[in-house]
């Protein structure tokens, strides 16, 4: 395989790995470092290695392959952080195919969901993690201390992860019902 | 009182959710910082909770767009692994050839970031020269806008033929300006009509984007990173670093030198490339293009175009003004009503009855002259003088400026101002450079404007609990008192305030935004 044909098939994959790592992972770091790390272990593969054919298809992995490896990398990175297998990881909403967990990266579900706190939690919600702001531009605008913003957004998180919690209940109810 | 340790415990994870929040922010991932904290084998409930955080953040970043991989990640991962398979073939047998092959990639990086630091100044300068030399040109350029999504769109395409004082631009295909240096016109396809519009000030010329994009390079740090193909061209590519501002990225045709694609930062999600999809410098053009021709069906319209007049006298007897002159004498007089245009070329001078009260724009720097400002925004200075308000605009404005007001004052822009302040107001970078990012792309321009500044400080200092409706002390009660362009002194007529102290603390242009940095009590 030449050096130009691995480049070129490299430069035209990376940017749908990059961006379908991204979609999980939301941070460009992580989301570089799973598309390198899917990049070399397609390219460590002894099958992969071997072949020397001229016919571009045939010698380069598809990108269906290549994403479900990315999505393995992403799977194996966040287990070994994991202390111990709770019940519904929430980050499996983010990992999982499943219509269910994924109606909830839905914009419209995600913002009824946020409707369900208080207008306060939702706007540091907004500021710091939507919008991005930091927390002195957060607690800035809306007229609060650096120490409320940080304890409002810690129950902002916490009641979210009860509500997230709550719909993934619901969806698995109504599954068993129909 | 003592703390308990739930309490601790609580403290803790708002500071580790802070801290996750923080993270993702500067898209990177929160786990690598936090390893130790979040790794297994530690007991507790805090450590899944802390995994819970992550992945809720995560969620809710689903509401954002997508961030941009980093500059140069493609290329980079496509070298890694091409470097890697090169490497694992040559490990079995050292030979003095691949000895030689490393020497020389040394010998390349080594030449080429001293090439970076030698010559950067030389491609801009002979970028500028290669501008400036120009006879003529024809070129096409596209404007295409991307989002975050990575999708792209043409926005607008513009074909260009210029040569010496004259140039066409033909938009989209329909609407097509000229300027043959004796006259201007559009012909607008859609509505069949063709506009006789002013001869001077001419805006239009000065806005070809990437032209005038490209002569900025000049005033901010830039570096070259590379070189690449634009429309089957060899361009450096120059990364351009305003300060306090997102880099923007600039192409220069190896041969030629000219500019031939600029690309802004990922401004609100968009970013805008401007390329020269084709370009052809000292090109043969056809007169025919810059001769009127009224096509037929088309009716002609006229949008004050003036009159060109061969005496000062005459121009005052057309505009019922009486102009003031500068020794040297124009190549041409504008005459329209109530209003004289003085043609220098590529600077012009504009008089007109002045008005009251005369108010200059805050964002631009301020000199004197005879005790009232003289507004200062890039080569542009506008004042009032002897019942006229007179604007020079050009490269020589100052120049011909001086042969009307010898007495004008310039700022100085290291004069310390702010030091003078009773109360020093503490300041947070990180805020004011985000704020700046902000204003740059398009939010929150009243940070731009010293007095808009100091009315919203000093009436939070007046209603610390926010300003809810009309302000406590009224706009009106605010004057520019200096303006150096990176200093100001904004005096208040009531309230507790006398004084307020301002600084460009992130670029010291009509760009930067201003940030209080003191005042003084009444």
């Amino acid at each position: 395989m030449s050096k130009l044909r691995f480049q070129k098939w490299c430069t035209q994959t990376w940017p749908e790995i990059y961006r379908y790592s991204y979609y999980r992972v939301r941070n460009r770091e992580e989301a570089e470092d799973v598309t390198q790390e899917t990049f070399a272990r397609v390219f460590s593969q002894e099958s992969f290695k071997g072949c020397s054919s001229a016919d571009l298809t045939a010698e380069f992995p598809s990108l269906n392959y290549l994403k479900v490896t990315a999505l393995n990398i992403i799977r194996d990175r966040w287990r070994r952080r994991k202390a111990r297998g709770n019940e519904v990881g929430l980050e499996e909403i983010l990992l999982s195919e499943d219509e269910d967990l994924q109606r909830l990266l839905d914009k419209a579900v995600l913002e009824e969901i946020l409707q369900k706190l208080t207008e306060d939690q939702q706007m540091v919600l907004r500021l710091r993690i939507i919008e991005g702001y930091s927390r002195a531009e957060t607690a800035r605008k809306m007229a609060k201390s650096e120490a409320a913003v940080r304890g409002l957004q810690y129950r902002a998180i916490q009641n979210l992860r009860v509500l997230f919690l709550e719909s993934l209940k619901e969806g698995n109810e109504s599954e068993n019902q129909s | 009182m003592k703390t308990s340790p739930e309490e601790l415990n609580r403290q803790a994870a708002e500071e580790r959710l802070d801290r996750i929040i923080d993270l993702f922010n500067q898209e990177r991932d929160p786990s690598k910082t936090l390893e130790i904290e979040l790794h297994p084998g530690s007991e507790g409930e805090g450590k899944d909770l802390g995994l819970e955080d992550v992945a809720i953040v995560r969620i809710l970043r689903s509401l954002r767009p997508q961030a941009e991989p980093s500059p140069g990640f493609g290329a980079k991962l496509a070298k890694l692994f091409t470097t890697e398979q090169t490497g694992k073939k040559a490990a079995p047998k050292k030979n003095p050839f691949r000895i030689g092959v490393f020497a020389a990639c040394i010998l390349l990086v080594f030449a080429f970031t001293f090439w970076n630091n030698l010559f950067k100044g030389d491609v801009v300068l002979a970028m500028e020269k290669a501008v400036q030399k120009l006879s003529s040109y024809h070129g096409i350029m596209e404007m295409t806008t991307e989002n975050a999504q990575g999708e792209k769109w043409l926005v607008r395409q513009v074909e260009i033929w210029y040569q010496g004082d004259k140039y066409a631009l033909r938009q989209n295909g329909e609407t097509l300006t000229v300027n043959n240096g004796k006259q201007k016109w559009q012909v607008r396809e859609r509505d069949k009509e063709v506009a006789i519009l002013p001869l001077v000030p001419d805006y239009t010329k000065q806005g070809f984007a990437l032209r005038d994009e490209a002569l900025r390079a000049k005033q901010y740090p830039h570096t070259i990173v590379g070189q690449e193909q634009v429309a089957g061209r060899e361009a450096h590519k120059l990364k351009i670093s305003p300060p306090g501002g997102e880099p923007y990225y600039l192409w220069l045709d190896v041969a030629t030198n000219l500019p031939l694609k600029l690309q802004t930062a990922m401004q609100n999600a968009l970013q805008t490339t401007y390329t020269f999809v084709s370009f052809e410098a000292n090109a043969e053009i056809n007169p025919q293009i810059f001769t009127l021709k009224v096509p037929e069906g088309f009716k002609v319209i006229e949008e004050d175009p003036g009159q060109l007049v061969a005496t000062v006298r005459e121009a005052i007897h057309v505009s019922e003004i009486t102009p003031l002159l500068p020794q040297e004498v124009p190549q041409g007089i504008y005459a329209f009503p109530k209003k004289i245009v003085l043609d220098y070329g590529e600077t012009s001078i504009i008089e007109t009855p002045a008005s009251l009260p005369w108010e200059p724009a805050g964002f631009g720097a301020w000199g004197e002259l005879n005790g009232q400002p003289v507004e200062i925004i890039r080569d542009r200075l506008r004042w009032q003088q002897e019942g006229l308000e007179i604007t020079v605009e050009g490269p020589r404005s100052l120049e011909l400026a001086r042969q009307i007001a010898p007495d004008m004052i310039l700022p100085d822009k290291d004069t310390d101002l702010s030091s003078q302040a009773q109360v020093k107001v503490p300041v947070d970078m990180e805020i004011v450079r985000n704020d700046q990012k902000q204003v740059d792309a398009g939010h929150t321009p009243w940070q731009l404007d010293p007095l808009y500044v100091s009315v919203t400080f000093v009436n939070l200092l007046v209603t610390p609990e926010g300003i809810v409706g009309e302000p406590k002390i009224p706009y009106e009660d605010f004057k520019i008192g200096k303006n150096t362009g990176k200093e100001a002194i904004v005096e208040v007529l009531s309230g507790p305030v006398s004084k307020v102290y301002l600084k460009r603390l992130v670029r010291q242009d009509e760009s930067g935004i201003w940030t209080v940095v003191g005042y003084d009590q009444r």
